[in-house]
């Protein structure tokens, strides 16, 4: 059975495909994985976030120390890495004082939070409801893809 | 294109006799091949058969997203009896991977820290060839019909990473001919971020630039991927043509890479003239 893309609304037992115009499809590495802006549009706008409390991050005497280090910085972006494969509202970023930094998924009141802590390579995550009760948490390392990217995948079906 | 090794003239207009040898490329990835039309009678099934044959050399396979890459005036038919995949058989090392899809085939190399060696366009190409006859002779063997090649291809992923080839997005023009952005304002202050994407019509085909941010998964590091692609339309689809017309997409990558980035940069690349 062949179903015709261009002529969409599509019967029910079709694909739901949009096609890229032969001259507009940008080429993407495939064997050195890149997360980039065309396929996760809000990463610039997180980029320039992180990077600004990269360089900006103050000691504040008596309130705390919330400098980020590249470390705790590059460990974030790697994690950038599987939210850019689902599509997703743009996740949050906050520093709490000791340099540490969490990354908030926050759709329909429910969170999934994963935070950084410094001179850590892993990553406590934490899934609340929308009664801010906690649906699950632990710890993962990133080099636990598939964990990863099953705990985002599990957030945004219990939300469907 | 960026190789310490690389001998072959750029373009005869504004740059003259240059020849492109770098002590470090930028380049990370290099993707060669061809876009054909469908091949009747083509099978997903097909594809795991076909892996039996490149095997020896690339023993490890994964899928890919599909790519849909159509002319606007075509129409896309999907099969849902067999749905196209694309899939990736590579070597041990992850170095090598050639990508078959019914409609094309593209033969990819990547620089790692272990193997960090440049390979130069000639040395792709080879591999590509033997690819390439792979595939026509399952074709053969299976008495489906030759490929119909509408597009040869050429494309050059190359990473910059911040703090060492840039620092901040006002240096893009550092960088690349085409970004001269404004200059420092009280009104709107300093590029923060930066993406472009530009087409070319050339002579002989046509070449895209594209810049945008960038994370490399690897090690989370942020990078300005520069990928440039140039393809060309062959008249026919005998292996000659193909390959000429491939040489041809090489060729204008290298000429439009010296037109789009900045004599300094190429320098700090360590070009050597």
């Amino acid at each position: 059975m062949s179903t015709q893309v261009a002529n969409w609304p599509l019967s029910a037992a079709s694909i739901r495909v949009r096609p890229a115009t032969a001259s507009g499809q940008i080429r993407s590495s495939q064997l050195e994985r890149v997360v980039r802006s065309d396929s996760a549009p809000w990463l610039p706008s997180l980029l320039f976030h992180l990077k600004i409390l990269e360089t900006s991050g103050r000691y504040i005497p008596g309130i705390g120390d919330f400098r980020i280090a590249e470390n705790t910085a590059n460990q974030v972006r790697r994690l950038l890495a599987f939210f850019s494969e689902q599509k997703l509202p743009e996740p949050r970023l906050a520093p709490f004082s000791g340099g540490g930094l969490a990354l908030i998924l926050n759709i329909e009141d429910q969170e999934l939070t994963f935070t950084a802590y410094p001179g850590h390579n892993d990553f406590v995550y934490m899934q609340t409801n929308e009664d801010d009760e906690i649906v699950s948490d632990g710890v993962l390392a990133l080099d636990q893809a598939g964990q990863i990217s099953d705990l985002i995948s599990a957030f945004l079906f219990s939300l469907a | 294109m960026m190789s310490a090794t690389q001998e072959h003239s750029v373009s005869p207009h504004k740059q003259g006799q240059v020849r492109l040898q770098f002590e470090n490329p930028p380049v990370t990835e290099t993707a060669i091949g061809f876009y054909f039309q469908k091949i009747e009678g083509w099978h997903l099934l097909h594809q795991g058969v076909l892996w039996d044959k490149f095997l020896p050399k690339y023993p490890e396979l994964e899928t890919l997203p599909t790519i849909l890459d159509v002319a606007p005036q075509q129409k896309v038919l999907f099969d849902l009896n067999s749905p196209t995949l694309r899939t990736g058989f590579t070597n041990r090392e992850r170095t090598q991977l050639v990508q078959v899809q019914d409609g094309l085939l593209l033969h990819n190399w990547r620089k790692t820290t272990e193997s960090p060696k440049y390979h130069r366009y000639a040395e792709i190409r080879e591999q590509l060839r033997e690819d390439w006859s792979t595939f026509r002779g399952y074709l053969r063997q299976r008495s489906l019909k030759e490929p119909v090649v509408s597009r040869c291809e050429v494309s050059y992923f190359n990473n910059l990473v911040r703090n060492e080839d840039w620092k901040d997005f006002s240096d893009l023009s550092e960088i690349f001919t085409v970004w001269r952005g404004l200059p420092h304002s009280n009104s709107y202050g300093t590029v923060q971020m930066a993406v472009f994407n530009v087409f070319y019509q050339l002579d002989s085909g046509v070449a895209n630039i594209a810049v945008q941010p960038a994370i490399r998964s690897s090690d989370g590091k942020e990078i300005i991927q520069f990928t440039l692609t140039c393809s060309v339309t062959p008249k026919t689809s005998e292996d000659d043509e193909l390959f000429h017309c491939l040489d041809e997409c090489h060729e204008n990558a290298r000429r439009v890479f010296v037109d789009f980035t900045t004599d300094e940069v190429r320098e700090r690349w360590r070009q050597i003239k």
